[in-house]
């Protein structure tokens, strides 16, 4: 029979609570790799409670081989970022063709080196201001990331394999994310940016979401997916009002080109220059 | 301290505070969340405009009333006080009498930047009359 979370539930409640760690030990050393990739966040956090949370509070050798094992062979492991918080947008996203196009780890990493050339010297001594992080975003916008009609799900996801990955992981003292999951072995996201930022794969998924919703509202007819991505990059850097203004005064509101030659003339050169960092 | 010298200090603190008050502007406090109504306009594109908006809640809603000549030549509106999970409506009357409606949906017509919430609204000359736009 395939190792489930139900199974893992069951065998755990009918163990003492002095033997759960026994058995958690049997439960990982009798599955498969196939068996211990496939369970989920719930499974593996039963099973993690049995072997280091729960009485007699002894986290003996055998306890911490199983834990090994588990933290090696579940899904739960570093994962490949930015790579991982794109393809988790781009997942949400299937259906819209300029996010499949241009919204890429690349896309991610050039806000960072755009950001990083830009950043005052207060906040290269680690003194921030309303934005934080390597993608240099605030609190509004980890907000919009998070609504129910954005990326709410995913990002969910994104925390809870954060937050296990960390816990399994954990070697002498627990993770401090082990105090974090509830009954339901559920965690809840972290309602401050500030928090969320300290995760690097959080971050990078934060930053791929909120340019997903810029590359959404930079999709119009006639406009190239390539165009997409620089008024998206635009907009990501703050540039809406120059940007309109200048769409204004040449009269075209669908094509780059023209904007950024208006906006060099007015001067908005380290502007354009950023968006052509990041859109290449 | 003596209490000369307290009170010389609690003026001064006031002194300060009211400078303060005055060099941030009280509209710092007071406005709250701004929506920007960037208007894109055809050239005859003339009546008069009415937006306003509709919390989730359903509560307040806040009406702005414009010539519709006289904003496209500013180029947006301004509404204060917009709440996060507000729709905005807007109603073109044209001079010939007709009337055009529209709903910008937040989350997708409308969105936040760095610079607060925004829209974008096409005023044309000919059907649709109004319609949402995107930068």
């Amino acid at each position: 029979m395939t190792l489930t979370t139900s199974i893992i539930q069951t065998r755990l409640a009918a163990a003492s609570r002095n033997e759960r760690d026994n058995v958690a030990q049997q439960i990982i050393a009798s599955a498969t790799p196939a068996e211990l990739l496939s369970l989920d966040a719930e499974a593996v956090l039963r099973l993690y409670e049995a072997l280091r949370m729960l009485p007699p509070l002894v986290y003996s050798d055998r306890d911490r081989a199983a834990m090994k094992r588990l933290a090696a062979e579940s899904q739960f492991k570093a994962p490949k970022t930015p790579e991982f918080g794109v393809d988790l947008v781009r997942t949400a996203r299937a259906g819209h063709p300029q996010i499949q196009r241009e919204l890429t780890a690349d896309l991610v990493k050039g806000i960072y080196a755009a950001e990083k050339k830009r950043l005052s010297w207060l906040e290269q001594m680690g003194v921030d201001g309303d934005t934080i992080g390597r993608g240099q975003l605030g609190q509004p916008a980890y907000s919009d990331v998070g609504k129910p009609a954005n990326f709410k799900a995913e990002l969910e996801r994104c925390i809870t394999h954060a937050y296990v990955t960390r816990i399994i992981n954990a070697q002498a003292s627990p993770a401090r994310e082990a105090s974090l999951f509830d009954s339901s072995y559920s965690f809840r996201v972290p309602s401050q940016y500030a928090w969320a930022v300290t995760y690097p794969e959080v971050e990078d998924f934060v930053v791929a979401a909120y340019l997903g919703l810029r590359i959404e509202s930079a999709s119009k007819p006639r406009r190239s997916f390539k165009d997409t991505a620089r008024f998206a990059v635009a907009l990501y850097h703050g540039m809406r009002i120059m940007v309109v203004d200048a769409q204004k005064a040449v009269n075209n509101e669908v094509d780059w080109a023209p904007v950024e030659t208006q906006l060099r003339s007015q001067g908005h050169d380290d502007e354009c220059d950023y968006v052509n960092e990041v859109v290449k | 301290m003596t209490g000369r010298a307290w009170a010389a200090a609690a003026a001064a603190l006031v002194l300060v505070a009211a400078l303060a008050w005055l060099a941030l502007g009280p509209g710092r406090f007071q406005q709250g969340p701004v929506l920007t109504i960037h208007l894109r306009c055809a050239p005859a594109a003339e009546g008069s405009l009415t937006v306003w908006i509709t919390p989730a809640a359903g509560a307040a809603v806040r009406e702005l009333r414009s010539d519709v000549r006289a904003a496209c030549a500013a180029g947006q509106l301004q509404l204060q006080h917009f709440q996060d999970d507000a729709d905005l409506h807007a109603r073109l009357v044209r001079s010939a009498g007709d009337a055009s409606d529209l709903l910008a949906r937040n989350g997708s017509d409308i969105q936040r930047d760095r610079q607060g919430y925004f829209t974008v609204l096409r005023i044309n000359a000919s059907p649709p009359y109004l319609a949402n736009d995107r930068v």
